[in-house]
């Protein structure tokens, strides 16, 4: 049966917050439908035990939702088979920026709604001005969150009808202390970061001119008024993480200019394939969301990038190049040579906009909601009441236990979901059986909020020795966990880039395997040439010392054993330095502390190392005679040299990288290398120093 | 409006109703008949809000229906607004309904869409210090183009009221202009920067975006006099082009805009920018690039010239 369907009509119910009367509204609106006799059906609703919202709701036909099993727990999500199966006229939607559980047969709602409505069938639904994908960056810069679940543009763009619903800030504030909206002890947490009235007044001008604007955007397909040539924006995409926001702005002025809106991607590499996997990584995410904006991107290769963008833009006919400020400091001798200059320069006539990098108190937002730990948590964790006992908590989590990957610890919640505290399974598992779990819980446990910087997250994770971390969402209620494992690749990622430094080299970024032969001769000659011309200095030592090595051939032999001591002294401190200070357990102020134990160490090792060097020139010297007579003031000369050496090399591997980082240096390019250079130079002076003094009136 | 005033007394306010329409349809007066009424005083046969009364009888909220009536000759106030101005100078919440085309600013806009002329209005400075704006907002049917630009105008209106409220607030708590809700546009004067072009695609974009246009120049000392007849030209062009313009004065001109533009809350710029070019700024780059890493909250647009 082949049925000529028209594509269902869409109308919103739009907001400026949770709690202004949406689904209220269109509850009415869809009872009215059907008292006029229209084919009207429930498709999702969330009353969030709403009394009002569960009264409306009586008495229209409901279609049961879908049920999707998954870790933590089953959830449930609209059934759009069902529905299309059931075909009704109209369909109600609420939550269109609802994401739905991994495993539903589309990722969010808003898809769900559009194979509704090319099915033939109308919706009517909610959703919030902070919903808009385009508006995050600017909802951020109000509210401070980053919004994870939100709606493209263009699916707003397509509702046949916006209706704003609105009421008050102050009136709103006031259903949320009656408890209407929220429960009372959740709306406390809310009322700190969303629900403060200039918040809501700016949200809420946001969401009223949004409205403007989608009517605006309505007529214009009515009338049309072509003025001027039509406009064109072309943004640059690049690696940078502000690629993210660029595209947003880019989107959203493009929308309201009604020009057209194109990207592309310049790079230099010889092929794609052949950029650092990190870069490519974050240029294939930008592509795709770029796709999600419905924003057509390419991919192009040129030498000079600055010149390519711009002949790009001639070529496809683009007015304005879109680009962001670089994230790197600026270039400070040559300002005029860094690529937005270029750009710059390079257009002659076409506008360029480098857009606003904005900040709220001193922070950048992230690039995209992923990036926070909201984006990494998953539910599958284990939850027991504070009043179980023991026993009845173990045999709690055995019956959860077939829903959760992997049990570390077990969550103690209250009725609103609020964390009250957190019990491992050793201890668990150690307590008396009859004791409560609020008598053995910890109640001083370590948490993160849901808009944590995953990095944070993971130093947080390896410094506590944590397998996981609860995520605490802005009203205090527990909204997930990150465990170690989701974020291995997290921290793999930034440890593989400290530990080539570490090499002496540039970061290779990206896998050893796949860095192209060129590149890595590249990457790598030029510190092992700098490193070269410093220890070119250790000739001029020698040629200083010439006179003693001519008088005692014999302190020549043992030349390359004393320096390399020093060396491998040294790098082996900056490792370990560089490797505490990357997990954050070593802090500036912490260098004193770092140089008293080194001091130590140094000695020790060195008195160590002392006590081997004497042994051998002992025993060659009984075996085979090998140092003459004066072996013995050459042994001791040895083995004070090696204490000096070594002592000196540990306390200037210790403390380069704290040096390092006063200077606003990355403290992993206080390469070891470059300490075996510099303690190379020093450890021959003090050997020589050693031996003029020990030798005086033997030897030398 | 007289729900909410209802809803108000039901909560155990003090609600009066000061001034009604002349006609009252049905449901309106089955609200009005759980509300106190001052009557209205009839001069020369048109109804004057009676201000005397009201403040006498000093209830919390007083509802005013119809805010831009204009009162008969040797009335109290010439206009039914600076009534309300009065009962709120002596601490009596007013609660008004006014029709978009009404609005000083908006009257002539409406008229081009509905054809129809109205006399009285009320200065949109008042409007501005309403304390809330509410929209009464029905969708429009699509079938009427006109309904739905009255309709956007409407909002856009109230949009701006409520930006002023917030500036006032940010104001008087000492912070800083909130970013972010709207969009407004800076164009840098300067003696061979092509002010047309600029000032143009700023008046378009801004019709686009519903914003302002704002148009700097920097005062130097050592102008030619070519140059400050070019840059007063051009200063007329954005006079005459709707931009307010201002005249600074700072040493360092780019700090002086950036400041500037700070301090008005502006989200983009719009410069000049030479495409003559030598060694010199090939590689330490030139004020625009200046200008570019000091306004980093803030996009840059650049014109060629």
């Amino acid at each position: 049966m082949a049925l000529e369907t028209r594509r269902g009509r869409l109308k919103i119910y739009f907001g400026y917050a949770a709690g202004v009367g949406k689904t209220f509204q269109m509850l009415e609106d869809a009872r009215e439908l059907k008292a006029r006799g229209g084919d009207v059906v429930l498709g999702f609703l969330a009353a969030h035990g709403r009394g009002d919202i569960v009264k409306l709701s009586d008495g229209l036909e409901q279609v049961h939702p879908l049920r999707i099993a998954r870790r933590g727990g089953a959830a449930e999500e609209m059934d759009v088979d069902a529905i299309i199966r059931r075909r009704p006229e109209i369909c109600v939607v609420d939550e269109l920026a609802h994401s739905n559980a991994p495993g539903s047969p589309r990722q969010k709602r808003w898809q769900d709604v559009e194979a509704l409505r090319d099915a033939g069938i109308d919706v009517l639904t909610t959703m919030n001005v902070h919903d808009l994908a385009s508006l995050s960056d600017q909802i951020w810069q109000i509210t401070g969150l980053r919004i994870r679940e939100t709606v493209p543009d263009w699916v707003f763009q397509q509702a046949d009808e916006v209706v704003i619903v609105d009421v008050t800030p102050r009136a709103l504030v006031h259903r949320l202390e009656r408890g209407a909206i929220y429960s009372p002890a959740a709306a406390a947490g809310k009322a700190q970061s969303l629900f403060q009235e200039p918040t809501l007044v700016a949200l809420r001008e946001l969401a009223i001119r949004q409205t403007a604007q989608a009517l605006e955007a309505r007529q214009g397909e009515h009338g049309g008024e072509p003025e001027g040539r039509a406009e064109r924006i072309l943004v640059n995409i690049t690696a940078d993480a502000a690629t993210a926001m660029l595209l947003r702005r880019a989107r959203r002025v493009a929308d309201y200019l009604h020009a057209g809106c194109i990207a592309v991607c310049v790079h230099s590499a010889p092929e794609f394939s052949a950029l650092p996997a990190s870069q490519r990584q974050a240029i294939e995410r930008h592509l795709r969301f770029a796709e999600t904006l419905h924003v057509p991107a390419t991919v192009l290769q040129a030498k000079d990038r600055a010149r390519a963008l711009v002949d790009y833009a001639h070529e496809n006919g683009a007015t304005q190049i879109f680009i962001c400020r670089s994230a790197d400091p600026p270039k400070r001798w040559f300002p005029g040579l860094e690529f937005t200059d270029r750009v710059v320069q390079e257009a002659r006539d076409l506008e360029v906009t480098v857009i606003a990098s904005p900040s709220r108190a001193g922070r950048a937002p992230g690039a995209y909601p992923e990036d926070e730990a909201g984006g990494l948590m998953h539910s599958g964790y284990v939850t027991v009441s504070p009043d179980m006992t023991i026993d009845e908590a173990i045999a709690e989590i055995r019956r959860q236990a077939e829903q959760v990957e992997m049990i570390y610890y077990a969550y103690a919640l209250d009725d609103s979901q609020h964390l009250l505290g957190v019990i491992s399974f050793r201890e668990l598992l150690s307590a008396e059986r009859s004791k409560k779990v609020r008598d053995v819980m910890r109640t001083d446990y370590v948490f993160v909020p849901e808009d944590a910087d995953k990095e944070a997250v993971a130093q947080l994770l390896a410094k506590r020795r944590l397998l996981a971390v609860p995520v605490l969402g802005h009203d205090g209620r527990m909204i997930g966990i990150v465990s170690s494992a989701d974020l291995a690749n997290v921290v793999q990622q930034e440890a593989g880039e400290d530990i080539q430094k570490i090499g002496g080299m540039e970061a290779l970024e990206g896998p050893y395997l796949e860095v192209t032969f060129a590149q890595m001769v590249r990457k790598r000659a030029g510190w092992l040439a700098i490193l070269f011309v410093g220890e070119m200095l250790t000739a001029t030592a020698m040629g200083y010392y010439s006179d003693e090595i001519a008088r005692a051939v014999v302190l020549a032999l043992f030349l390359p054993l004393i320096i390399s001591s020093g060396g491998n002294s040294g790098s082996q401190a900056t490792t370990l330095v560089i490797r505490a200070m990357a997990l954050g357990e070593l802090r500036m102020r912490d260098w004193w502390r770092v140089i008293s134990r080194e001091v130590a160490t140094g000695l020790a090792l060195g008195a160590i190392l002392g006590v081997i060097g004497i042994s051998r020139i002992l025993l060659w010297q009984t075996v085979r005679g090998t140092y003459g007579p004066h072996y013995l003031v050459v042994a001791l000369t040895i083995g004070c040299s090696l204490v000096g050496v070594v002592l000196f090399g540990t306390i200037a591997g210790s403390m380069l990288p704290f040096l390092l980082r006063r200077c606003g240096l990355d403290p992993a390019s206080a390469s070891a290398p470059f300490v075996a250079t510099l303690v190379d130079v020093s450890g021959l002076i003090i050997y020589f120093t050693v031996a003029s003094f020990i030798l005086r009136g033997t030897l030398l | 409006m007289f729900d909410e005033g209802r809803r108000r007394k039901e909560r155990g306010q003090d609600v009066v109703a000061g001034a009604l329409q002349p006609t009252i349809p049905s449901e309106i007066q089955r609200l009005l008949d759980t509300l106190e009424i001052v009557p209205m005083l009839h001069i020369d046969g048109t109804p004057v809000m009676d201000v005397e009364a009201i403040l006498r009888r000093h209830p919390q909220i007083c509802l005013v229906d119809g805010l831009a009536y204009d009162n008969p000759q040797p009335s109290r106030n010439a206009h039914r607004w600076e009534d309300v101005e009065e009962l709120l100078s002596a601490g009596i919440t007013v609660v008004g309904s006014v029709n978009l085309q009404y609005i000083d600013d908006q009257r002539e806009a409406v008229e081009k869409i509905t054809g129809k002329r109205v006399a009285p209005t009320i200065p949109r400075a008042f409007l501005n210090t309403a304390d809330e704006i509410v929209v009464v907002d029905a969708p429009s049917d699509s079938a009427k183009p006109g309904l739905a630009a009255l309709r956007e105008m409407a909002l856009l209106l109230s949009a701006d009221v409520i930006d002023s409220g917030l500036q006032r607030y940010a104001q008087s708590h000492g912070m800083e202009t909130l970013r972010g809700t709207h969009e407004r546009f800076l164009v840098c004067l300067t003696p061979r920067a092509n002010a047309e072009r600029m000032l143009a695609v700023a008046r378009r974009n801004a019709a686009r975006f519903h914003c302002d246009v704002l148009a700097v120049y920097v005062t130097q000392p050592n102008l030619s006099a070519k140059d400050k007849t070019a840059l007063q030209e051009a200063a007329g062009k954005a006079q005459a082009a709707g931009a307010c313009v201002d005249v600074l004065d700072g040493k360092d001109p780019i700090e002086t805009i950036v400041q500037y533009a700070r301090s008005h809350g502006v989200t983009q710029i719009f410069v000049g920018h030479s495409v003559k070019r030598n060694w010199h700024t090939r590689l330490f780059g030139n004020p625009v690039n200046r200008l570019v890493r000091a306004a980093r909250e803030m996009d840059v647009r650049i014109f060629p010239h």
